[in-house]
């Protein structure tokens, strides 16, 4: 213990706030790239920048304004709002019951846990192509399939049929995403203590009685986390459209969804001019987007939680 | 009536069978539905243009492996398979470093400070990309990055911080305090700390993140679709759709490009499902 | 090796209406054995994680050696640890665990396997050193710290309630073995507890605190023979020392203490103790009795007999070597709470009739429901101020 190799003490700050030093490298990149533009992207949604040149003048919130009146916007939110309702609905029944069928334990249940989950991790492009080639006219498999079991006169050019474009837009994305729907509600069934279930069997319940007096009440964590997964991933909807319909949202808009419509206005679709890019005004859509979805999910998640609670 | 339980009985046992293999059929259907698609995928990435239209469904009569190769010079598989794999990798292991950094940092979250600096990196998962991508695109040519894979990557690395924060500072939060204390008094510094204790102790939650960043990266298509322009900086899921434009009749080809950029992540999904499934579901549950 | 001082120790935190440690002073000698006790909450672990560096310090001063440590970071200390938790790296084999400290200190890998070799060996771990920490047990965990702890060879040992995660058994055993390690190092060492007994047996010194106050800093005999205030003597000793109000009485024969019905005569050697009593004379004061101090009298015929009580019998224990009669004694017994804020408070129960417990020796045959004649070691009874509870003796 000399006094010539005593450490010097550390400052005040650094015992204080010294931790955050930890957090100072993300932070720069998160300041970057998502802060900073994000800020842009606020100012320049109160201008009518084209997003090429120089050429541009404050506009206020007349992009909000104009917005409100835009009927392709309220047409894209409304098919958003239509794939995530048949989402929903398909993700609580269909997706529901595989996972009650596979909280039995059936034989190979590892298998079709592995298989079911297995389009979650691939790419929606991907995705879309898979289906793109099983609904082609010519060399899917869809039609011919249709026909063989009776039903061919619901055999058609699915993907240039307005009335059938966005309904294939709703099944490939349930394709897509079921595994979640399956393993989020594996593992909530999973949770439900088997002394539970035992003690409702005492109680006289069947097996019904069991699953929707105590079983089902369980799940709603899983409900809520699903819901919220859901509205969150179809209203940001854009690869599928995309790669099946194109960003115009093929047929006539058919099927053109808020992901689509802010990609087109913003930068522009393949068979747009450039003198029709509104960058500015696409930007102030995405801004808009991300307040109301943020407002929608916070709301969905304060009523079911709720629910939870009371269940 | 002496007879009727008896009845039941049997009634039920043989319902129980019907159940049983209601329930199976069920599962089998729901897998060929899955699985369907795939295999009749990769059939058709081995089939020549004209079988197509001779033989739409059947196997094929001749193997084009040839498909694969012109895949890989003509559709620049080459080229965005490689960018694929380095902009995953490097953007994976520094966003989930970056976000354990930040979650060990964050982890005291008495301090009122540290509370809203997570509550600003989570709310990092509702920024629409579409907002704050071409303000981005500005910002990295006016650094000179575009052009390069980094264009790709410095972005995916802060786009992969919120879901990383969000899952691992409840995991840090958790750690026992007196594993830190211990270390400190055992001489190791504040970094020394974080490398040889904190981090090997959130292994698990750091295999999440990874993975669950790691599939959206390898996957992610739009922001490659404004920020790379050309196969020499893409990444496959945009190589293909841009190569579709000017071969949208060569289906082997597009097929087997898809089975390529596909493939990796599958296998990494066989090899390693527990963790993916509960990697992915963590991040779902939470957010 | 290194004195420790405590130099008016204090710690507040943001919101708490009372100070988490207040004034705390103490002096510890080079190679002092330590024990700080008291009950949950009295900031024992505070000082210590004070004295370690895990805690700000409010104000006041801590020196290891002539040196103020107050802004230097635990690892510049030259202290070891050893937590209630064990605190071991669950990711790293016992052999890393010990060595860590030896590791970061960038110590050659030869130097580190001898010294690892040199503790397992003193420790018996040496069959454990590839093991997990999760594959151990209880006891080989708590060696597993101390030898993290001993390995450093540091000038303070710190250690949190070390031994309170193990089974009594066990815990017998290893607090010998601490104790034993401790005195073979000679390192000055600050151990915490919320238990008395090794609290007795382990410490050189015992710093008893509650509510942040250091109460009594003394020797284990000290502690429990001269008891600074009715804390104190309520703590320290099981079953815990009878106190009861009384009031002193002086007459022709000397100085007595009426206990209810009871009158007991104060010897000359208890009122040199407590040479405060004397001031007190007709006033209403506290009187202690260790239940060691109550005997029988039936088997002590010689016992003088103004040092005698009678007493109704309304249980007795058999512990086999003793008896411990409770007896009912018509004056208002003290309860000393841990809950209570400050000793002023020191509050009458309920009922008149206050409990009282002897250790009668095996050979007594008072029963349920018998009076029992109680014979009183007067010259150990013990004397406290009713207001302030303090011992009535000049300290």
């Amino acid at each position: 213990m000399t006094q010539a190799t005593l450490p010097k003490p550390p400052s005040q700050f650094s015992l204080r706030y010294g931790h955050l030093w930890f957090v100072l490298p993300g932070f720069l990149f998160f300041l970057a790239v998502m802060l900073l533009p994000l800020a842009f992207a606020f100012g320049v949604s109160m201008t009518n920048w084209s997003g090429l040149g120089n050429d541009l003048s404050f506009v206020g919130l007349a992009n909000y304004a104009e917005i409100l009146t835009y009927y392709p916007f309220y047409r894209a939110a409304f098919h958003n709002a239509v794939i995530f309702i048949a989402i929903l609905i398909f993700q609580h029944t269909i997706g529901l019951y595989l996972a009650v069928l596979l909280n039995e334990k059936p034989r190979f249940m590892q298998f079709y846990r592995t298989v079911l989950f297995l389009p979650v991790i691939m790419s929606l492009v991907a995705t879309g192509f898979v289906w793109t080639l099983m609904l082609s006219p010519n060399i899917g498999l869809v039609n011919p399939m249709l026909e063989a079991i009776g039903l061919g006169f619901l055999a058609g050019q699915w993907l240039s049929q307005p009335g059938t474009a966005l309904a294939v837009i709703v099944f490939v994305t349930a394709w897509n995403s079921m595994g979640w729907s399956i393993i989020i509600y594996l593992s909530g069934l999973q949770n439900v203590p088997e002394e539970l279930k035992q003690a409702a069997a005492m109680d006289g319940a069947n097996t019904r009685q069991i699953f929707w007096r105590v079983v089902f009440p369980q799940l709603s964590p899983a409900f809520t986390a699903l819901t919220v997964l859901t509205f969150i991933g179809t209203f940001r909807t854009f690869d599928v459209v995309y790669v099946l319909t194109g960003p115009l949202g093929a047929p006539n808009f058919g099927t053109d969804v808020l992901g689509t419509l802010i990609y087109r206005t913003a930068f522009g679709g393949s068979s747009f001019s450039s003198a029709e890019i509104r960058f500015a005004f696409g930007v102030a859509m995405a801004l808009l987007m991300m307040v109301v979805m943020a407002a929608i999910c916070w709301g969905l998640i304060r009523i079911l939680r709720s629910r939870e609670i009371e269940g | 009536m002496s007879s009727a339980p008896q009845l039941q009985r049997s009634q039920s046992d043989f319902g129980v069978f019907v159940g049983k293999t209601a329930r199976t059929a069920v599962l089998v259907v729901a897998s060929l539905w899955v699985l369907g698609p795939l295999f009749f995928m990769v059939i058709a990435s081995f089939k020549s243009v004209p079988e197509f239209f001779i033989n739409p469904f059947g196997l094929p009569k001749e193997w084009k492996i040839e498909n694969y190769s012109r895949a890989w010079t003509d559709a620049q598989l080459s080229l965005t398979l490689p960018n694929t794999i380095i902009v995953t990798t490097v953007a994976v292991l520094v966003s989930t470093f970056l976000a354990t950094m930040i979650a060990y940092g964050l982890s005291r979250k008495e301090k009122k400070f540290a509370m809203g600096l997570y509550t600003l990196f989570v709310a990092g998962l509702l920024v629409p990309v579409h907002a704050i991508i071409l303000p981005l695109f500005i910002v990295l040519k006016a650094v000179g990055l575009f052009g390069t894979l980094l264009a790709l990557i410095v972005p995916y690395i802060a786009m992969g911080l919120p879901l990383g924060v969000l899952v691992l500072t409840p995991i840090a939060a958790a750690l026992p305090r007196d594993l830190v204390h211990a270390a400190r008094m055992d001489g190791a510094t504040e970094w020394q700390i974080f490398i040889r204790i904190v981090l090997p102790l959130m292994k698990p939650g750091l295999i999440s993140v990874a993975i669950l960043n790691g599939v959206w990266m390898w996957n992610e298509f739009f922001i490659p679709l404004i920020l790379a322009f050309k196969p020499e900086v893409q990444t496959m899921p945009v190589g293909i759709v841009s190569f579709i434009g000017s071969y949208s009749t060569e289906w082997g080809l597009v097929f087997s490009s898809v089975v390529v950029s596909t493939l990796p992540v599958v296998i990494a999904y066989l090899l390693m499902t527990r963790q993916f499934q509960s990697g992915l579901t963590a991040g779902a549950v939470k957010g | 090796m290194a004195t420790v001082s405590l130099r008016n120790l204090k710690k507040s935190y943001a919101g708490a209406a009372q100070p988490a440690l207040s004034d705390l002073s103490i002096e510890i000698a080079d190679g002092e054995f330590l024990v700080l006790v008291g009950p949950s909450g009295c900031g024992k672990s505070t000082a210590l994680k004070m004295i370690g560096g895990l805690e700000d310090i409010t104000s006041g001063e801590v020196l290891i050696g002539d040196q103020v440590v107050n802004d230097f970071a635990s690892r510049d200390r030259d202290i070891a640890m050893v937590f209630q938790s064990y605190a071991l790296y669950p990711h790293m084999s016992v052999f890393d665990n010990i060595a860590f400290p030896l590791q970061i200190a960038k110590v050659g890998k030869e130097e580190i396997a001898r010294r690892v070799q040199e503790v397992a060996k003193t420790l018996q771990l040496e069959p454990y050193l590839q093991r997990r920490p999760g594959n151990l047990s209880g006891g080989q965990r708590q060696r597993v710290a101390m030898g993290r702890a001993i390995i450093r060879r540091p000038s303070v040992f710190l250690m949190d309630e070390p031994l309170s995660n193990l089974d009594a058994k066990l815990r017998v055993k290893m607090r010998a073995e601490v104790a034993q390690i401790q005195r073979q190092l000679a390192v000055t060492t600050i151990y915490v507890t919320h238990d008395q007994v090794e609290a007795m047996t382990m410490g050189d010194r015992v710093a008893l605190m509650r509510d942040g106050v250091l109460q009594q800093v003394a020797s284990p005999d000290e502690i429990y023979h001269d008891p600074a205030n009715t804390f104190v003597a309520a703590f320290i000793g099981s079953p815990a020392m009878n106190l009861f109000y009384g009031t002193l009485l002086r007459d022709a024969g000397g100085i007595k203490v009426k206990l209810g019905d009871a009158t007991l005569t104060v010897p000359d050697a208890a009122l040199a103790k407590y040479n405060l009593v004397r001031d007190h004379a007709m006033t209403d004061i506290i009187v202690g009795l260790r239940p060691e101090d109550l005997e029988d009298a039936a088997l002590q015929p010689d016992h003088p007999v103004d040092q005698v009580f009678e007493a109704q019998v309304a249980l007795v224990e058999s512990l086999g070597s003793d008896h411990m009669a409770h007896v009912a004694l018509s004056a208002p017994a003290v309860a000393v709470e841990d809950d209570v804020d400050n000793l002023e408070e020191v509050s009458m129960t309920g009922d008149i009739q206050g409990r009282c417990i002897c250790r009668f020796s095996s050979q007594s045959k008072a029963r349920k429901g018998d009076v029992a004649r109680v014979a009183v070691a007067c010259e150990r009874l013990h004397f406290f101020d009713p207001k302030t509870g303090r011992a009535l003796r000049d300290t």
